[in-house]
């Protein structure tokens, strides 16, 4: 082993810091890009709702009038892309979906059941009353969804704090 | 401390070990790619500082940055390294090791 290395290790094995200390920063850290974000903004459910609403028409209208559903289909996905480019630049950090504390896990589960019930809810709706109802079933339900869940989200990102701050 | 925990002490990664690092270490490895002022927020750092602690882990291999934009609206974004991980995840262990052995 280098001479440096020794140096800083037998430092390390001198330090009075328990190797719990160490861990417990290590958790803090590890949940930050998780837990430590900035407000999301109030137009972001209802706007999402309008785009799933908007994608609901266009879909069912591309086998009738592709010329006009195609590039809106195309301008709907570009403003996804937009956005996720945008909402990475507003957080400042892109967590992984694996490695989340656990009371975000519970709001990732939550969301995920959330997305079948609304798909559900939608093709339902499709197949009995057609697509502009659809549309409209869809911007309700997406725009409650996510409203719903970004409030679990913020919930459980604020247990998780407490948590790891030792006053939960 | 006994053989065992002496053993452990040797498996400890003295680039991760410092405080700020093993931070930003633990941060980029629950992230896909990190902004610096995130870092620097959270640690709550001086720009030098955080620069310092983050050029030793690129030296190291351990974190890749990728610069986009220049200037004042530039961002600098960083993202942990295979070797990173395998590096952090060692330490880790090794630190967990040192509690049980205590």
């Amino acid at each position: 082993m280098p001479q440096w290395k020794v140096i800083v290790k037998v430092a390390i094995m001198e330090s009075d810091r328990d190797p719990r200390a160490f861990l417990t920063d290590a958790e803090r850290a590890a949940a930050a890009p998780y837990i430590d974000y900035p407000p999301t903004p109030k137009w972001y459910p209802p706007a999402v709702g309008a785009w799933a609403a908007a994608m609901v028409l266009a879909l069912s209208a591309l086998s009738d009038h592709p010329a006009v559903a195609g590039p809106i289909l195309l301008v709907l996905v570009a403003g996804e892309g937009a956005f996720f480019a945008w909402y990475r630049r507003y957080r400042q950090t892109m967590p992984r979906l694996h490695g989340a504390p656990p009371e975000i896990n519970s709001a990732f589960r939550r969301y995920a059941v959330g997305v079948i019930l609304v798909v559900a809810v939608c093709v339902a709706a499709f197949v009995l009353a057609g697509p502009i109802l659809t549309a409209g079933v869809g911007f309700v339900t997406v725009t409650v969804g996510l409203a719903l869940y970004e409030r679990h989200y913020a919930a459980a990102s604020d247990a998780a704090q407490r948590r790891l701050s030792g006053t939960g | 401390m006994n053989a065992e925990s002496a053993l452990r002490v040797t498996d400890l990664d003295p680039v991760i070990h410092a405080p700020k690092r093993l931070a930003v270490m633990a941060v980029l490895d629950n992230s896909i790619t990190t902004d610096f002022s995130f870092l620097r927020s959270y640690l709550d750092v001086t720009d030098s500082d955080l620069s310092k602690q983050m050029s030793a882990l690129e030296r190291v291999g351990y974190v890749a940055i990728t610069k986009t934009g220049r200037g004042r609206g530039g961002i600098t974004a960083y993202r942990i390294t295979d070797d990173g991980r395998t590096a952090y995840r060692h330490h880790l262990a090794a630190l967990k090791a040192l509690t049980t052995f205590e």
